[in-house]
């Protein structure tokens, strides 16, 4: 993968020592995005988690010892898991207006005309259970261990393994499934 | 069903994720540029909390050595320097008790430890700092030279805040 190691804590203090917090953010906000995308009903939700995350480590967190990366995942699943609480009263016609709404693209469309397949892969990461598609996620977008994810997720890492393995198989099940 | 998804996780990767839109790095350049929302007393309580957690502890054992230095003066009255009556000599007055007057109090801080981050308020980090003391309080006696020491371990947990600068 030709992308920088976003758990790379001494990458990511010289970049915040000797670049623009830009940079970092266009470089890494993507998957973070992505990633607060599975915990939240919106894309707007998802900037917000994303946005909320980011601004409180920039003031308060960079200089924590530990993976940054890992530090801005755990804000960001909290971040979300409160603004699901604070919208859980959300009225059933803004939830209709929600689900109305027709579906963001959660990749960039392929530019080498094969962008039937980048479809068919989101369709089919996007009916995988929660449980699965953020363990999915964490893993090939984000290139967490077994162990990162677990402790992120509160769970054992065995227990995010398992699930990783389901989801790959599900994936391969639905993209093997004859079309409907 | 072959547990190898190389191809499969291959073929993920190379999807990218969509790009940061632009509105939301103008938003977190907006509030960067903004001082913090938090303002007031709150906003100022890494200046503050320190030396009010220290004079919280001062007050507290200003005020509480003499009380238990009294509830032991009463103990020691009573329970160590309170002569036998004799028997021989019923119908004299009752003995006054010997009076123990507190003459030291020290602390000594034999441990610190670091017990790590944790989240004040979900997100502020701190450190929290366990230190352990033992408090001594020594009474004597001025006319017969009795004393009475009394030494009891005591611990003190400090949440430190870590600053971003």
């Amino acid at each position: 993968m030709d992308r920088d190691d976003p758990k790379d804590g001494s990458r990511m203090e010289e970049s915040s020592d000797h670049e623009p917090w830009t940079q970092w953010l266009r470089q890494h906000g993507p998957r973070l995005l992505l990633l607060a995308r599975q915990w939240t009903r919106s894309a707007a939700d998802a900037e917000d988690v994303v946005q909320e995350a980011f601004i409180r480590f920039w003031r308060h967190q960079r200089k924590l010892p530990g993976s940054p990366f890992a530090l801005l995942v755990t804000s960001i699943r909290r971040a979300a898991i409160d603004l699901g609480r604070r919208e859980s009263r959300r009225t059933a016609r803004e939830e209709a207006a929600l689900a109305g709404e027709p579906a963001e693209a959660w990749f960039e469309p392929e530019m080498d005309g094969n962008d039937e397949r980048r479809a068919g892969l989101e369709a089919a990461i996007r009916v995988l259970p929660e449980a699965q598609r953020e363990v999915i996620v964490m893993k090939i977008w984000s290139d967490m261990t077994f162990e990162e994810i677990g402790k992120a997720l509160e769970c054992p890492a065995n227990t995010a393994a398992s699930r990783y393995r389901y989801a790959m198989a599900a994936l391969r099940r639905e993209l093997n499934a004859p079309v409907r | 069903m072959s547990d190898d998804f190389t191809d499969l996780e291959n073929e993920l990767k190379q999807l990218r994720p969509r790009a940061m839109p632009a509105p939301l790095i103008g938003r977190v350049a907006k509030e960067l540029a903004e001082p913090s929302r938090r303002r007031g007393l709150f906003a100022e309580w890494r200046t503050w909390i320190l030396p009010a957690a220290a004079a919280a502890a001062l007050a507290l054992t200003v005020t509480s050595i003499p009380f238990m230095m009294r509830e032991r003066g009463i103990e020691a009255e009573t329970a160590v320097v309170q002569p036998a009556p004799n028997p021989a000599n019923v119908s004299a007055a009752a003995p006054t008790p010997a009076r123990l007057h507190p003459v030291r109090a020290t602390n000594v801080l034999y441990d610190a430890v670091n017990e790590g981050i944790v989240y004040l308020d979900e997100d502020t980090p701190a450190q929290r700092m366990r230190l352990s003391y033992l408090d001594t309080i020594t009474w004597e006696n001025p006319k017969g030279g009795a004393s009475l020491q009394w030494t009891v371990p005591r611990e003190e947990i400090y949440f430190v805040p870590v600053t971003a600068n």
